[in-house]
C-alpha cells in the first residue's frame, strides 16, 4: 500500500467534516473519492497533504507515519497536490512557476544567486526539464505566459506539470476539471492517465464529473457527511443503492 | 526661486533620494516578502554606518572595504533580530501590531547597543573621514565628490536588486513568498531560508545606505531613527509593495523636503522649521487619498510580483 | 501568583535594605542634589562632562563637611533629560519623586529648562541651571534661576555691534527653533537694526535636524541676494552646526561671506575636521562667548578635574561645578527645603565668586553680569584665540 489512511478525523470547531475514514491507496493506482458538496472531500485531502492539523488519525505514507507533518515535508516526502481552485503564482511566468518547486537550487543560496555564471548551465538543466513536462501536458507554448493568461484548463494542466516537477510518487488531485470545458475535462484526465502509465506516478483523484472518471478510475470511494459511505469499482459504485440515494437522489 | 537655489536644491534632492530609495527599498522587500512594516530598519543603517566609520577610523579609506563592512553589519543585524525575534514570534502567530511593536523594541535595543558602544569609544557627531570636494561646477551646478559616490552607488544597487529579483532563482522564490506564502510551502519552497536570505539583503542595503549617510552628515545613534519617518513615507507612497513606485517615492519625498519646501519659504516664507512634517504629510495624504501609493498608478510596472 | 510573591518579597527585602541604611547612619543627615542633565543626543558630551563637574564639587564639598564634624552630606541623582523638553520634565519628575530631591542642577538648554519649570514651580522645587540662556526663560519670581550664564539679551547685543562693525549692511541668520534659537534670532534682529542694520533673513531649523543642505542652500540664495557686504549669523546645537558646515565648506556664497556664531560652534570635533576648520577661518568665524576670563579658582578647579577624572573638562563644566557649589551652599544655609533655598539662593549666589566671574542675579533669578570673550578661529584653523572682550554691563566691546 503507497497510502494507508487509518481513522482520520477533522473537526471544525463543533462540525465533524471527516469523520473516521479508512482508506487504501495502492501503488500506480487510479483511485477516484466522490461525493457530494461538503462531503468532507477537499478536508480530506489537506489532512493527506499536510495543510490542516488532523484531530485524531494516522496517515501512513509507503509505510511511514506522516501524520502531523507539515506541507513541505509532506511535499519533500513525494505527495504533491492540485487545487480545487487552480492555485498558482498568477502574476509569474508558466515557466517561473514550474521551476519554484525544483528542490536544491544553489542560485536560491544568497552566497551563489549574485553570481551568475555559478547557477547559469543548472537553471538552464531545470528549465529544460521544466520544458520537457510542459511539453508532456502540451503548454509547450504557453511556457512565457503569465498563468493568469491562461484558461481555466491550462491552469489545470499546470499544475499538474507543476506537480510533477517534483517528482512525486503520490499526487493528489482536488477537482481537476471544475470550471473546464467538457471537452477538455476529457483531454484533461487523458493527460492524467498518462502520468501513471508513463511515470508511474499514483493518482487519488477527487471529481464531480462522474461520466469521466468512472472510465479511468481502479477503485472509487464515496464520502457522505464526513463518512466513508461505500468503496468499490466504477461499475459497482454506479449499481450500488445508497450510493445512488445520497449522491443521485435516486 | 532664484536659479542657484533651484539648482542646488535640485542636486540635494536627488542625493538624499537616493539614500531614502536604498533604505525604503528594503522596507518594501520586508513588508512584501515577510508582511512586516520593519521600524527596526532604520537601526540595521545606523549599525551600517558605524561599521563604515570604524573602518575608515582604523585606517581604512577603500570606500569598497567601507561599503563591504557595512553592508555585512547591516545584514548580520538584520538576520540576527528576525532569528531572535521575528521567527519566535511568526512562529506564535502574533498579530500584526504585536510584530510591529516587536520591531520597535529591537529597533531601540540595537540603538542603546550602538549609544553605549558609542559612549564608550566616544564615537558620537563622527564622519568618515573622505573629504568633501567639488568635482564638477558650471554655472550654479556644483557636484560634489560625495555625490558622485552616491548616485552611482545607489542606481549601480538597484540595477542589481532589480536583476536579483528578477532574474535569480532566490529572487524568483522571494516573488513568491511575497505572492503566496501558503503555496510555497506546498510546492516545497525552502521558505525559512529565502526569509534568511532576505534578511540579509535588506540588512545589507540599509548597512551600505548608513555608509553613504555618514559620508555627508556626522554618524550619531539616532541618526536611521532621524530618517525613518521619510523613508516609511517613500515606502509608503510605493504603496509597499512596488520597486519603481518606492524609487519615486523616495525621490519625491527628497524633493519636498529640498525643493518644495524651499519654494513655499522662498515664496510664502513658510518656516524651514516645518521640513519634518513634510514626511507626515505625505504619510497622511497617502493613507487617506490613495492607500495603494504609486502602485495603482504603475500597475505592472515594477511590482514585485513582475 | 508566585511572580507575585517574588515581587513583593523583593520589595519587602529592599525597604527593608533601605531603612537598615538610613538607621546604620541616623546621626547623618543626607541631602539629595538632583542632575538633570542631556546625557544622550548632540548635547550628550556636555551633559556627561557636566555630570563630572558637579561629582567633583560634590567630593569636595563632603571632604570638608567631614573633616569640620559636619553630621551633613550631598549625594547627587541624575536622570537624563534626552535634550527635550518633555525629556526634562520626565527626568525632574524621576528625581525629585525617587528621592524627595528639593533642588536640581541643570538641565542645559532653556527649552529642557522650560520643559521642567512647571513641575519644578508646582512642587517648590529649585532649579539651579548653568548654562541655560535663551531669554524666554527670564521670569521673575519663578523656581528658576540660572546663576552662571548672563541671558542672551547681552550677546545678542555684542553679535550685532560686531556685525555692525564688519560692515555688513545686512545678515542672514540660521537659528535652531527652539526657546533659546528663536530668542537670540529676536534678539538679535532688534539689536542690529536698532543700531543701524539694514534688513534680516532669518530661517529656522528643527531642533533635532541632523542634514542641513535645504537650510544651507536658503541661507546661501538669501546672501546671494543681499549682495555684497552681507554677513552670516549662525546660531546652531553642535550636530546641526556640524552637519551645517559640511555642506556649506562647497558653497560659493557660504564661503566667500563672514561668519559669526553660537559657541556651541566652537566645538573641538568642529576643528577635528580639516575641511570644516577651514572653513571657518576662511569665514573669520567670531564667537562671543561668556567670560574668557579666569579666577583664583579657576586652575585649581581644572587641576582637581584632572586628578579626579583623568582628563581635562570640557568647556563650561566649570559652570556646572559653580552651578553645584552655589546650590549646596544655599542647602547647608537654609536646609533641604525648596521653598527656603528658593528665598536664599539669590543672598548666596551673589556673595559667591567661583571659576568663572562673580555671580549676581537680577529681578529674574538670572546671572547680570555679563562679560564675555570674543573669540575668533586662527588662520590655519587649529584653534579659538581671544581676541578682544564684550562688558554687556556698559556695552563695550575692547579689542586687544
Ligand atoms: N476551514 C474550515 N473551517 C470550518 N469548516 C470547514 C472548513 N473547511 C471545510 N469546512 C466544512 O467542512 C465540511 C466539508 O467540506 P469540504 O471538505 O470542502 O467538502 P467537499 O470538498 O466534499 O465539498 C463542509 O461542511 C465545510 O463547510
Ligand atoms: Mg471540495
Amino acid at each position: 500500500m503507497l497510502l494507508e489512511l487509518k481513522h482520520l478525523r477533522k473537526d471544525f470547531g463543533g462540525l465533524r467534516a471527516v469523520d473516521d475514514v479508512s482508506l487504501n491507496v495502492p501503488e500506480g493506482a487510479i483511485i477516484g473519492l466522490i461525493g457530494p458538496n461538503g462531503s468532507g472531500k477537499s478536508t480530506l485531502i489537506n489532512l493527506i497533504a499536510g495543510t490542516i492539523d488532523l484531530t485524531a488519525g494516522q496517515v501512513i505514507f509507503a509505510g511511514e507515519d506522516i501524520s502531523g507533518l507539515s506541507a513541505d515535508a509532506v511535499f519533500h516526502k513525494g505527495i504533491a497536490r492540485g487545487y480545487q481552485e487552480p492555485t498558482l503564482y498568477f502574476k509569474m511566468t508558466v515557466l517561473d512557476n514550474l521551476l519554484l518547486p525544483v528542490k536544491g537550487q544553489r542560485g536560491e543560496r544568497p552566497w551563489y544567486a549574485p553570481r551568475w555564471s555559478t547557477w547559469q548551465r543548472e537553471e538552464r538543466a531545470h528549465a529544460l526539464a521544466a520544458m520537457e513536462v510542459l511539453r508532456q501536458v502540451q503548454l509547450l507554448p504557453y511556457y512565457d505566459t503569465l498563468a493568469s493568461d491562461l484558461s481555466g484548463g491550462q491552469m489545470k494542466l499546470l499544475e499538474i506539470a507543476r506537480a510533477l516537477m517534483g517528482a512525486p510518487k503520490l499526487l493528489l488531485l482536488d477537482e481537476p476539471t471544475a470550471g473546464v470545458a467538457p471537452k477538455l475535462a476529457y483531454d484533461i484526465f487523458r493527460q492524467i492517465a498518462r502520468l501513471r502509465d508513463d511515470h508511474g506516478i499514483t493518482l487519488l483523484i477527487v471529481e464531480h464529473r462522474l461520466e469521466i472518471l468512472f472510465d479511468f478510475v481502479d477503485y472509487v470511494y464515496v464520502m457522505h457527511l464526513g463518512n466513508l459511505l461505500a468503496g468499490g469499482s466504477a461499475a459497482e459504485i454506479s449499481d450500488h443503492a445508497t450510493v445512488r440515494e445520497v449522491y443521485f437522489g435516486d | 526661486m532664484p536659479p542657484a537655489l533651484l539648482t542646488t536644491s535640485l542636486v540635494n534632492s536627488i542625493q538624499i533620494g537616493s539614500l531614502y530609495a536604498l533604505m525604503a527599498l528594503g522596507i518594501t522587500l520586508t513588508f512584501s516578502v515577510m508582511k512586516l512594516p520593519n521600524f527596526a530598519h532604520a537601526d540595521y543603517f545606523t549599525a551600517g554606518a558605524y561599521a563604515a566609520l570604524i573602518v575608515s577610523l582604523s585606517g581604512a579609506q577603500n570606500p569598497i572595504a567601507i561599503m563591504s563592512a557595512a553592508f555585512l553589519v547591516g545584514a548580520l543585524t538584520a538576520l540576527l533580530s528576525h532569528l531572535a525575534v521575528f521567527k519566535p514570534l511568526e512562529s506564535r502567530e502574533v498579530s500584526l501590531y504585536t510584530l510591529i511593536l516587536a520591531s520597535f523594541a529591537v529597533g531601540l535595543i540595537i540603538r542603546y547597543i550602538l549609544f553605549t558602544m558609542a559612549d564608550y569609544f566616544n564615537l558620537f557627531d563622527l564622519r568618515i573621514g573622505i573629504p568633501l570636494q567639488v568635482l564638477y561646477r558650471e554655472g550654479f551646478l556644483i557636484l560634489s565628490n560625495i555625490f558622485a559616490w552616491v548616485v552611482p552607488t545607489t542606481i549601480a544597487l538597484v540595477i542589481l536588486l532589480t536583476l536579483l529579483l528578477n532574474a535569480t532563482p532566490l529572487g524568483r522564490e522571494m516573488r513568491a513568498l511575497a505572492n503566496n506564502i501558503n503555496l510555497a510551502r506546498v510546492i516545497g519552497i525552502p521558505v525559512e531560508r529565502v526569509k534568511n536570505s532576505t534578511w540579509l539583503l535588506v540588512g545589507g542595503l540599509a548597512g551600505v545606505a548608513g555608509a553613504l549617510w555618514s559620508l555627508q552628515t556626522a554618524v550619531n545613534p539616532l541618526m536611521g531613527w532621524a530618517a525613518i519617518i521619510s523613508v516609511f513615507a517613500a515606502a509608503i507612497l510605493g504603496g509597499l509593495s512596488s520597486f519603481s513606485g518606492t524609487i519615486i517615492g523616495a525621490y519625491v519625498v527628497a524633493f519636498s523636503e529640498n525643493t518644495v519646501i524651499l519654494f513655499l519659504n522662498y515664496s510664502f516664507g513658510l518656516d524651514l522649521a516645518y521640513k519634518p512634517a513634510i514626511p507626515f504629510i505625505i504619510i497622511i495624504a497617502v493613507l487617506l487619498i490613495r492607500p495603494g501609493g504609486f502602485t495603482q498608478l504603475l500597475k505592472r510596472g515594477g511590482k514585485l510580483q513582475r | 501568583m508566585i511572580k507575585k510573591y517574588l515581587i513583593i518579597t523583593l520589595f519587602v527585602m529592599l525597604t527593608i535594605s533601605l531603612g537598615v541604611n538610613v538607621g546604620a547612619q541616623d546621626d547623618m543627615e543626607t541631602y539629595v542634589l538632583g542632575v538633570a542633565l542631556p546625557f544622550t543626543g548632540s548635547f550628550g558630551t556636555f551633559g556627561q562632562d557636566f555630570e563630572r563637574g558637579i561629582d567633583l564639587a560634590v567630593a569636595q564639598m563632603n571632604a570638608e563637611l567631614e573633616a569640620a564634624g559636619s553630621s551633613i552630606r550631598f549625594e547627587t541623582a541624575s536622570a537624563d533629560t534626552e535634550q527635550t523638553p518633555e525629556g526634562a520634565a520626565r527626568a525632574l519628575q524621576t528625581i525629585v519623586q525617587t528621592t524627595g530631591a528639593q533642588v536640581v542642577v541643570g538641565p542645559l538648554t532653556t527649552s529642557e529648562v522650560l520643559g521642567a519649570k512647571q513641575f519644578a514651580d508646582e512642587n517648590g522645587v529649585v532649579i539651579v541651571a548653568m548654562a541655560s540662556s535663551g531669554p524666554a526663560a527670564s521670569i521673575p519670581g519663578d523656581n528658576i534661576f540660572r546663576v552662571i550664564y548672563p541671558p542672551d539679551t547681552f550677546s545678542s547685543k555684542a553679535f550685532a555691534t560686531i556685525a555692525l562693525e564688519r560692515g555688513h549692511e545686512n545678515m542672514v541668520v540660521l537659528y535652531v527653533d527652539d526657546p533659546f534659537g528663536n530668542g537670540m534670532n529676536e534678539q538679535f534682529i532688534k539689536n542690529y537694526q536698532a543700531s543701524g542694520g539694514g534688513e534680516v533673513a532669518s530661517f529656522g531649523y528643527a531642533p533635532q535636524s541632523t542634514e542641513l543642505s535645504a537650510e544651507a542652500a536658503a541661507v546661501s540664495a538669501a546672501l546671494a541676494g543681499f549682495g555684497d557686504n552681507a554677513g552670516f549669523f549662525c546660531v546652531c546645537f553642535p550636530g546641526a552646526a556640524e552637519a551645517f558646515v559640511q555642506v556649506a565648506q562647497i558653497d560659493p556664497i557660504l564661503t566667500s561671506v563672514q561668519w559669526l556664531g553660537n559657541e556651541a560652534m566652537t566645538s573641538d570635533e568642529m576643528l577635528e575636521d580639516p575641511g570644516h576648520a577651514q572653513t571657518l577661518a576662511n569665514a573669520d568665524f567670531v564667537t562671543v562667548s561668556q567670560s574668557a576670563d579666569v579666577t583664583p579658582l579657576t586652575p585649581i578647579f581644572n587641576a582637581d578635574f584632572v586628578a579626579m577624572f583623568d582628563k581635562e573638562p570640557g568647556i563650561f563644566t566649570n559652570y556646572a561645578f559653580d552651578a553645584a557649589n552655589i546650590a549646596m551652599l544655599t542647602m547647608l544655609a537654609a536646609g533641604n527645603d525648596g521653598a527656603a533655598v528658593k528665598s536664599m539662593l539669590p543672598f548666596i549666589s551673589n556673595h559667591y565668586i567661583g571659576t568663572a566671574v562673580q555671580a549676581f542675579l537680577d529681578e529674574n533669578g538670572d546671572q547680570a553680569i555679563a562679560s564675555y570673550g570674543i573669540r575668533q578661529v586662527r588662520e590655519d584653523g587649529s584653534g579659538f584665540e581671544v581676541i578682544g572682550t564684550y562688558d554687556g554691563n556698559s556695552d563695550t566691546i575692547t579689542y586687544k
